[in-house]
């Protein structure tokens, strides 16, 4: 019962945080390109030349084979880096969003919580964009795009439930632990290897795949694939989908807990 | 309820130090593991009740509490016990430049500010105008932040404060950097604001603007309230024990702590800020234990200016030079009342005694005296020379002693002033110091009721002056 009022409080904040959490992501959008000459372009560049050298590295370097359970690995690539690109900038992001608006903690009695979502909302501008192109470059493929194309848009808002959630919990706690967001940082470079981005869940044997499963960003990268080569709709998994949401569920309860536990205490470390 | 702002219980608010960053980890992470924080006390059971529509001046030493209290009315931290009621929406001015983005400019900042408050961008866009008028910084209102002097910080987050209808303002010591000119304009915006209901929390060490604005005063110090009533009545002690003996300070707190309980209930004078007139001028020099014996036979009459000069033994110049060129020895400087009294803590007004003793280790002759009286800042005020221009002292003998007492009325405003002290040499009909102690005395003009028809409180001189008006 009080979960349920606690929710619709915070659903009330936002409402009448929307004019904050616009101007927020609006900065927060403009203030990632401002000063430089390229401007938004940065925004795309850096996903691709990343994306570039992998390819090159796996296709060249290490001559891995040219398609994925069937797809070939350019867009099977890129249908993995992408989504991930957008988890851990966001992720990092989210992690010091406190810290880059410590201004704001000295004017007072100030929503903090909506920082994150502005945070995430601005990172999101990029992301769908890339996301559209990558609709198109399967379409060129031979993916035509269908009703499960749709689908995106629930990956898109379950992870960045999970961002919102952890980003709770990332950013206060590093306020007070400076280590934790170093660990972010590892635990991002040990994520990009150990989810199903580069390679396909399908050459793990069957018996292990659940301790891959474990990681809920795994869920999302199968779903983005799914969702544009014409694989089985979420509901089809419905084991995972349960997991996913019960995994996220516990982290944005968590992390609300966490981050209002903690909240009288930012004036003081920062 | 209603009309009360902002209510403390018990409030107590301490700060963990630690003695390395690792003790902070150690602790937080070990559940069972022993205390390895000392705690530093800002705040101690602060009682306070402040209702709608008043002015409280805040006033204590650095690091006695103040900002900490603000900091908790505004809710950026919180107290460690007790209870705290706040009433109304907050718009707090702790330090300069917070709540701004050194990288936005100033009209970016303005709407960003007002946005993250609740209000609409229209909302915020009407009254851009305002806002940028009040702070008047000129074209640098379209400038990063970072670029801005602390003035210009403190120009721009005071008109942001004051410009969003808040219900209560928290302004902390950034006034202060302003002009004399925005000062002005800054206190004058608050009597509106207080005007029209809102509750304003003040924290200055200039204790001629608390007595001038606010309404009430509570004095802090090592993080209790030890004194709270009329402005002057606290500022005034908190001048006392500013400059009181370091070892005498105890005693004079503990005396000001029992004034403050046996006090009676003052009825808060909401609505009259400046002309308090329960104003109950008690007895200083009675709290001053130690000085020289007086007469207390001073008792309050009615509206009558009646005020007692005072000692303070720590203020005294620390800026002192001596110039010798002759070897005389100027000693034994002071101002007293009438009475004898030495004082240093003198009234408008009244009658003093400056009185010296030179030391002429030499036989001299032509020579005249100079005393120059110079404000804080070092404008040279008034000057009395002896004897006249024209004429100089007769010849005086090696080893004597004179003795110099001269009278003069104080009709200094309130501030505080520097005395030189000079002996000249005209002999040859060429000019020369002869010896100088420059900032030789310091001496402090306390504020009084008999100044209230004074407009500026920058001024120096006190004017000796009637005023009718007629009509026809």
């Amino acid at each position: 019962m009080k979960l349920l009022i606690d929710i619709k409080n915070f659903i009330l904040i936002i409402y009448n945080h929307r004019h904050a959490i616009y101007e927020l992501t609006k900065r927060d959008f403009e203030s990632q390109y401002k000063s430089t000459y390229l401007g938004m372009i940065w925004g795309f560049l850096h996903p691709v030349t990343y994306i570039m050298v992998v390819l090159l590295v796996f296709t060249i370097g290490l001559r891995s084979p040219a398609s994925r359970n069937g797809i070939p690995f350019v867009i099977f690539l890129i249908s993995g880096m992408i989504p991930w690109q957008f988890f851990s900038t966001t992720l990092s992001g989210v992690t010091r969003v406190i810290n880059s608006h410590s201004y704001l903690i000295k004017k007072g009695d100030l929503s903090l919580a909506i920082l994150h979502i502005a945070r995430i909302l601005s990172n999101l501008v990029t992301h769908i964009a890339l996301v559209i192109i990558c609709v198109f470059i399967a379409w060129a493929y031979g993916y035509i795009p269908g009703i499960q194309t749709f689908q995106l848009i629930y990956y898109i808002f379950a992870m960045s439930v999970l961002l919102l959630g952890s980003g709770w919990i990332t950013s206060s706690t590093s306020l007070f632990i400076e280590d934790i967001a170093n660990l972010v940082t590892v635990s991002i470079q040990f994520g990009f290897w150990l989810t199903p981005i580069i390679w396909d869940i399908t050459i793990v044997p069957t018996k292990y795949r659940w301790i891959l499963k474990l990681n809920p960003v795994c869920y999302i990268i199968i779903g983005y694939r799914d969702s544009l080569f014409n694989g089985p709709p979420f509901w089809v998994h419905i084991h995972e989908t349960l997991y996913f949401w019960g995994v996220t569920m516990i982290i944005l309860v968590a992390g609300a807990v966490i981050f209002r536990r903690l909240k009288p205490h930012f004036g003081e470390v920062i | 309820m209603s009309n009360i702002a902002v209510k403390f219980e018990n409030v107590s608010k301490y700060y963990k130090l630690y003695n390395s960053p690792k003790d902070r980890l150690k602790e937080a992470l070990h559940p069972f593991g022993k205390k390895r924080h000392r705690e530093f006390y800002a705040l101690k059971n602060i009682n306070l009740e402040v209702k709608k529509g008043e002015i409280l001046g805040i006033v204590g030493k650095n690091g006695s509490g103040k900002s900490t209290l603000l900091k908790i009315i505004s809710r950026v931290v919180q107290p460690n016990s007790g209870n705290v009621v706040v009433n109304g929406e907050v718009s707090a001015l702790l330090e300069l430049g917070s709540g701004m983005n050194p990288d936005y400019d100033g009209i970016q900042n303005i709407l960003f500010g007002g946005i993250m408050m609740g209000f609409s961008r229209d909302e915020m866009n009407r009254r851009l105008n305002d806002i940028i008028e009040f702070a008047e910084i000129g074209d640098f209102i379209r400038q990063p932040l970072k670029t801005y002097s602390s003035g210009m910080k403190a120009r721009l987050g005071f008109a942001l404060a004051v410009n969003i209808s808040p219900e209560i303002l928290v302004v902390d010591e950034v006034l202060s950097v302003g002009d004399d000119l925005f000062k002005r304009k800054c206190y004058a915006k608050m009597e509106d604001l207080f005007k029209s209901g809102c509750t304003v929390f003040f924290v200055s060490h200039s204790a001629s603007s608390v007595v001038e604005i606010c309404s009430r005063a509570v004095l802090i110090d090592e993080g209790e309230i030890i004194l709270e009533g009329s402005p002057k009545f606290v500022t005034m002690n908190y001048d006392t024990l500013l400059f009181g003996k370091p070892d005498e300070r105890e005693k004079l707190r503990r005396k000001l702590m029992n004034l403050n309980k046996q006090k009676p209930e003052e009825t808060p004078s909401s609505l009259q800020p400046v002309t308090s007139s329960t104003d109950s001028p008690i007895n200083v020099s009675s709290l001053l234990g130690s000085t020289e014996s007086n007469d207390n036979s001073n008792i309050n009459t009615n509206n009558t200016c009646i005020h007692e000069a005072q000692y303070l033994a720590e203020f005294k110049s620390k800026s002192k030079t001596i110039y010798k060129s002759a070897n005389i020895d100027i000693i034994d400087i002071r101002i007293s009342t009438l009475e004898g009294k030495i004082v240093n803590s003198l009234f408008p007004n009244d009658y003093y005694y400056l009185n010296y003793s030179i030391k002429f280790n030499d036989e001299l002759e032509e020579i005249a005296l100079a005393h120059v009286f110079k404000s804080e800042k070092g404008a040279v005020l008034s000057g009395v020379r002896y004897p006249p221009v024209g004429k100089n002292l007769p010849k005086i003998n090696k080893d004597s002693l004179l003795h110099v007492n001269l009278k003069f009325k104080c009709s200094f405003l309130p501030g505080n002033y520097y005395l030189d002290i000079g002996i000249i040499s005209f002999k040859g009909g060429e000019k020369q110091v002869l010896s100088a102690e420059y900032d030789a005395i310091v001496f402090k003009i306390q504020n009084c009721k008999c100044l209230k028809d004074i407009t500026s409180s920058w001024a120096y001189f006190l004017l000796d002056h009637e005023i009718n008006i007629k009509s026809n």
